[in-house]
C-alpha cells in the first residue's frame, strides 16, 4: 500500500495572534513496502504531517492518498493506519493482553474473530515482541522499552495497511534504543509493511530508513537515500543539519 | 543529484491529482474524535433548559407588562420600588452585612484551621480534616435545626446557659444568623487555603529566618502576602454562599420584617403575596450581587496569577 | 509537613486548641445534638416518627427526586466534560462559567425562576391551569428546582479530571478502529468512573438536602414535601410531637451526609477524585 500526500498545508492558531504555519505545501509519495524517515528539528512539522496521514489532524489544504484511494475526508477510525504514539498511549487500566487485543475486539460484529482466534493472534504478537510472560501485566508495571513494544504490537494486531511511528524510541535510553532499532529493521525486512517514522535523531533515520525526508519550518528540504543526502546536500540547511 | 525541491526523485511519480486551486471547496471535517455534535448539542440544550432559559425568564419578568402594570415603565417602576423599599433595604443590610461578617469570621477561623491542618501534626488530624467538609455535606435544614436547638434561648444547650448567665440571646436574633452563616461558609476558606499553604516553598521562610526575621515578621511579611489572594478568594466564596443561604437561617431566625428578615425570605413572601414582579426584582438584585462576587473572585485570581502566585 | 522553621510550641498549642474548640462547637456538637434529640424519647418513638404518614411520603418524594435528578445531571456532566476536553471550539470558557452559575446563585433564586415560569402569574401559568397540568407544588417543579441547584456537581468533578487525562488514549483507540461508543465505554469510562461517582454522591447529597429552592416551588402542600421541607413542617407544628419528629427525619439526612462524606473522603485519600472548591480554569485540549 503506497501513501501519498499532495499540497498539504496546515496552520495552527494560537490565541488571537497570527496563525503559525506548521506545514506549507508539502507533497510526498511513499512506495509500497518502503520504510521512510521524517527527519528534522523540533517544530519542523514532521509530527504534524504524520498525524495528518493518520487522520489525527485535519489539513487546511491538500489531500492524502492510501494507494489510489483519497482518504482525506476519512476519519482515523476509517483509515486504519497503525499509529505508535510518542508516549505510547497504552490503555492504563487494561493488561498487556487486553491492550493488544483491543483493535480486534472493537471490530464490527461480522469481522470480529472469536475469543480463541484473538488469543492466538495476541499470542503470536507477544512472541514477536518477546513479552510472552507479561500478558497479564499492567502498563504501569512495564519498563519504557517494554511499553513501546506493546504499543507496536497493539498497532500491528489489526493488520494495518500502513504503519506510522511518532518518535518511537524517543524516551528510551541508548541501549534499549539500539536494540529496538535493530528489531524494527528486522521486522520491516520480514513484513515489508509500508512505514513512516518521525525522528529528530539522524543516526536513527539513516540506519533504519530506505529513504529520508528532511524537514524544516514546515517544508521538505530534501528527500533521498541516506547516501545521496550525505553526498549532495541540497541546501545550506541540510548541510548544516547533517553536519556534512 | 537533484536540487532541493518538494518533488520526489526521478523514477517515482506522484499519484494523479488535480492542483489545489481546481479542487472544489470540500467541507472539511473539523473534529477528530467522534461525538462533537451529540455531546455539545445535548450540553447546550440541557444547559439552556435548566439554567439559561429560567434565568432569562426572571430577567424578562422585570420588564414585561402585565395586567396590573400595563406599561413597561410601570413594570420597571414597580421593580425599582420594591427593590429600594425600606423593607428590602433592611433585608439587604441584613443579608449582605451578616454574610460579610460571617465571611470575615471564617477568614480568621478558616485560616487558623488551614494553618494547623497543613503545618502541624497532632493525633486525629485526618479525622478533623475530614470533618471540615461537614457543612458541605450536611443539608442546610439539618444544620439549621441543630444550631437552633443549641443556641435557643430557653432550653438550648448553649443558648440556655448563655442567657441565664449573661443575658445573651442568640437564636432569633442576628447573632443566630451570624452563627448559621459561619457554619455554612467555614469549609470554603479552609479548602481554598490548604493547597496554597502546602505549596509554599520552605526555602523562602528559611531565607527570611537567615536574614534575621523572627516568626511573626516572617509570617507578616513573607507568608501572609503569599496566601492572601487565596484567603481573599475563600472569603469571597464564603460571602457568596452566605448571601444566598436560606435553609439554615430559616430555623434560627425569627424572620421579623425590617429586623431579622433576610432577602431570600423576602422573595418568598413576595411570591406568596402574588407580587411576582417584585419577587423578580429582588431576585435580580441578588443575581447582580452574585455576579459582582464572581467577577471579584476572577479578578483576584487573574491578578494573583499574573504576579506568578498560585491559587 | 517537614519545615525547617517551626513555630514555638506555645503558638502551636494555642492555635491547635483554638481550632479544635471551634470545630467541636460548630461542627461536632450539632451532629451530636441531632442524634441526642432524635433518640430522646426512645427508640420506639423514633421508629414511629419515621413511619408517620408524612415522614414516609417525604422520604419517598426525596428519593424519587434524587433518582431522577442525579442520573440526568450525570449524563449532562459526562457529555459536557467530553465536549470540553476533546474538542476545540470558541466560547469554551464561557460555557464553563455558565455551567457554574447555579453554584453562585442563591437557592431561593433557583426556585424563583421556575415559579416565575410555571406559577399562577408566571409565563405558562394560565396555560397550565387550563390544561390542568401541575408543575409547581408537585414532582415536576421539585425536580426542576433541584436539577438547577445540583446542576454543576458532576461536570465540575469530571472536567479537570478528563483534561488532566488528555485525549491520547482515545486517539490511540481511534486509530485501532474503535467507534464512538466503544471509545467511551472501553477507554474513557474506566478512567473516569471514580470521578463520576464522586460527582454523583455530591449531587445526590445536595439533591436530597436541598431546602431553599424546593421551598419556593413546593412550599406548604402537605403530601408533596421533601424531607427537608417536612423537617421544617414538623418544626413549626404546634404540640409536643413536632420537634422530635423533625429530629428523627433530620437524623436520616444526617446519616446520608456522613455516608456521603465517608465516600468522598475515601475517594480523595486514594487520589481517585479531584478535591475542588475553587472555580475551574479551562485548559485547551492539545
Amino acid at each position: 500500500m503506497s501513501v501519498a500526500v499532495s499540497h498539504i498545508s496546515k496552520r495552527f492558531e494560537t490565541r488571537g495572534q497570527r496563525a503559525v504555519p506548521a506545514l506549507r505545501d508539502v507533497s510526498l509519495e511513499v512506495q509500497t513496502g518502503e520504510l521512510l524517515a521524517l527527519l528534522g528539528p523540533s517544530g519542523s512539522g514532521k509530527t504534524t504531517l504524520l498525524r495528518i496521514i493518520a487522520g489525527l489532524e485535519i489539513a487546511d489544504e491538500g489531500q492524502v492518498f492510501f494507494g489510489q484511494e483519497d482518504v482525506t475526508e476519512k476519519s482515523a477510525y476509517a483509515r486504519k493506519a497503525g499509529f505508535v504514539f510518542q508516549a505510547y498511549a497504552l490503555f492504563q487500566h487494561m493488561t498487556v493482553f487486553e491492550n493488544i487485543a483491543f483493535g480486534l475486539r472493537v471490530l464490527p460484529w461480522k469481522k470480529r474473530p472469536n475469543a480463541e482466534a484473538i488469543a492466538k493472534r495476541v499470542g503470536e504478537l507477544l512472541t514477536l515482541i518477546q513479552l510472552e510472560d507479561h500478558e497479564k501485566r499492567l502498563p504501569s508495571q512495564l519498563s519504557g522499552g517494554q511499553r513501546q513494544r506493546v504499543a507496536l504490537a497493539r498497532a500491528l494486531a489489526v493488520e494495518p495497511r500502513v504503519l506510522l511511528l511518532d518518535e518511537p524510541f524517543g524516551a528510551l535510553d541508548a541501549k534499549v534504543r539500539r536494540d529496538l532499532r535493530k528489531w524494527l529493521r528486522h521486522f520491516h525486512e520480514q513484513t515489508h509493511l509500508t512505514s513512516l517514522f518521525v525522528t529528530h535523531d539522524q543516526d536513527e533515520a539513516f540506519e533504519l530508513a530506505d529513504r529520508v525526508v528532511i524537514f524544516n519550518e514546515g517544508r521538505i528540504q530534501q528527500i533521498g537515500l541516506p547516501s545521496e543526502l550525505r553526498q549532495n546536500p541540497a541546501n545550506d540547511f541540510v548541510r548544516a543539519f547533517l553536519e556534512v | 543529484m537533484n536540487a532541493a525541491s518538494t518533488l520526489p526523485p526521478k523514477g517515482y511519480s506522484l499519484a494523479p491529482v488535480e492542483p489545489a486551486s481546481a479542487q472544489p471547496r470540500i467541507k472539511r471535517r473539523k473534529h477528530i474524535l467522534p461525538g462533537f455534535h451529540l455531546t455539545l448539542g445535548y450540553t447546550l440544550i440541557y444547559l439552556s433548559a435548566i439554567v439559561l432559559l429560567p434565568l432569562l425568564a426572571l430577567l424578562l419578568k422585570t420588564v414585561t407588562p402585565t395586567a396590573d402594570y400595563p406599561d413597561i415603565k410601570q413594570v420597571v417602576g414597580h421593580v425599582f420600588e420594591v427593590a429600594t423599599d425600606a423593607r428590602s433595604l433592611d433585608s439587604y443590610k441584613l443579608s449582605f452585612g451578616i454574610s460579610f461578617a460571617a465571611a470575615l469570621l471564617n477568614g480568621v477561623f478558616g485560616f487558623i484551621a488551614a494553618w494547623t491542618l497543613i503545618r502541624y501534626q497532632f493525633p486525629g488530624k485526618k479525622l478533623i480534616d475530614a470533618l471540615v467538609d461537614l457543612p458541605f455535606a450536611m443539608p442546610t435544614s439539618v444544620a439549621g435545626l441543630a444550631l437552633c436547638q443549641i443556641f435557643s434561648t430557653h432550653g438550648g444547650y448553649l443558648g440556655g446557659p448563655l442567657h441565664d448567665w449573661f443575658g445573651w440571646r442568640i437564636a432569633y436574633t442576628s447573632w443566630g444568623i451570624l452563627i448559621a452563616l459561619t457554619f455554612i461558609g467555614f469549609p470554603f476558606v479552609v479548602r481554598t487555603l490548604q493547597p496554597v499553604l502546602s505549596e509554599l516553598p520552605a526555602e523562602v521562610e528559611e531565607a527570611a529566618a537567615c536574614l534575621g526575621a523572627n516568626r511573626w515578621q516572617t509570617f507578616r511579611r513573607v507568608i501572609f502576602p503569599a496566601v492572601s489572594p487565596a484567603l481573599l478568594t475563600g472569603v469571597m466564596l464564603a460571602f457568596g454562599r452566605g448571601v444566598g443561604e436560606y435553609g439554615s437561617v430559616v430555623f434560627i431566625s425569627s424572620m421579623i420584617p425590617y429586623l431579622t428578615e433576610i432577602t431570600p425570605q423576602l422573595i418568598i413572601i413576595k411570591l406568596e403575596e402574588n407580587d411576582y414582579i417584585g419577587a423578580a426584582g429582588l431576585g435580580l438584585v441578588m443575581l447582580i450581587m452574585s455576579f459582582i462576587i464572581v467577577v471579584t473572585v476572577n479578578t483576584i485570581q487573574y491578578f494573583a496569577s499574573r504576579r506568578g502566585r498560585n491559587i | 509537613m517537614k519545615r525547617a522553621t517551626t513555630d514555638s510550641w506555645v503558638v502551636r498549642y494555642l492555635l491547635i486548641g483554638f481550632m479544635l474548640a471551634f470545630i467541636l462547637i460548630f461542627l461536632v456538637f450539632p451532629v451530636c445534638v441531632i442524634l441526642i434529640e432524635a433518640l430522646r424519647r426512645g427508640l420506639a418513638f423514633y421508629f414511629s416518627a419515621l413511619s408517620a404518614k408524612h415522614s414516609i411520603s417525604a422520604i419517598r418524594m426525596t428519593l424519587t427526586v434524587a433518582a431522577i435528578v442525579v442520573p440526568l445531571n450525570t449524563i449532562f456532566g459526562v457529555c459536557a466534560a467530553w465536549a470540553i476536553t476533546h474538542f476545540k471550539f470558541p466560547g469554551k470558557s464561557l460555557l464553563i462559567s455558565l455551567i457554574e452559575i447555579p453554584l453562585w446563585v442563591s437557592p431561593v433564586v433557583g426556585g424563583l425562576v421556575f415559579a416565575l415560569i410555571f406559577g399562577r402569574q408566571g409565563w405558562l401559568g394560565t396555560w397550565l391551569e387550563t390544561h390542568q397540568i401541575q408543575i409547581l407544588f408537585a414532582l415536576p417543579g421539585i425536580v426542576l428546582a433541584t436539577a438547577f441547584v445540583t446542576f454543576p456537581f458532576v461536570a465540575r468533578g469530571l472536567i479537570p479530571l478528563m483534561q488532566a487525562q488528555g485525549s491520547a488514549e482515545e486517539e490511540a483507540a481511534l486509530t485501532l478502529g474503535a467507534n464512538g461508543w466503544q471509545l467511551f465505554w472501553r477507554v474513557t469510562f474506566p478512567k473516569i468512573k471514580w470521578g463520576v461517582l464522586y460527582g454523583m454522591i455530591l449531587c445526590n447529597a445536595r439533591a436530597m438536602g436541598e431546602f431553599g429552592a424546593v421551598s419556593v416551588v413546593a412550599g406548604s402542600v402537605d403530601d408533596k414535601m421533601t424531607m427537608p421541607l417536612q423537617i421544617e413542617n414538623y418544626y413549626q407544628a404546634l404540640g409536643p410531637g413536632g420537634l422530635p419528629r423533625a429530629f428523627a427525619l433530620a437524623s436520616i439526612l444526617l446519616l446520608l451526609s456522613v455516608i456521603t462524606l465517608a465516600i468522598k473522603i475515601g475517594l480523595e485519600w486514594r487520589s481517585l477524585a479531584p478535591h475542588t472548591v475553587r472555580p475551574i480554569k479551562p485548559v485547551s485540549p492539545h
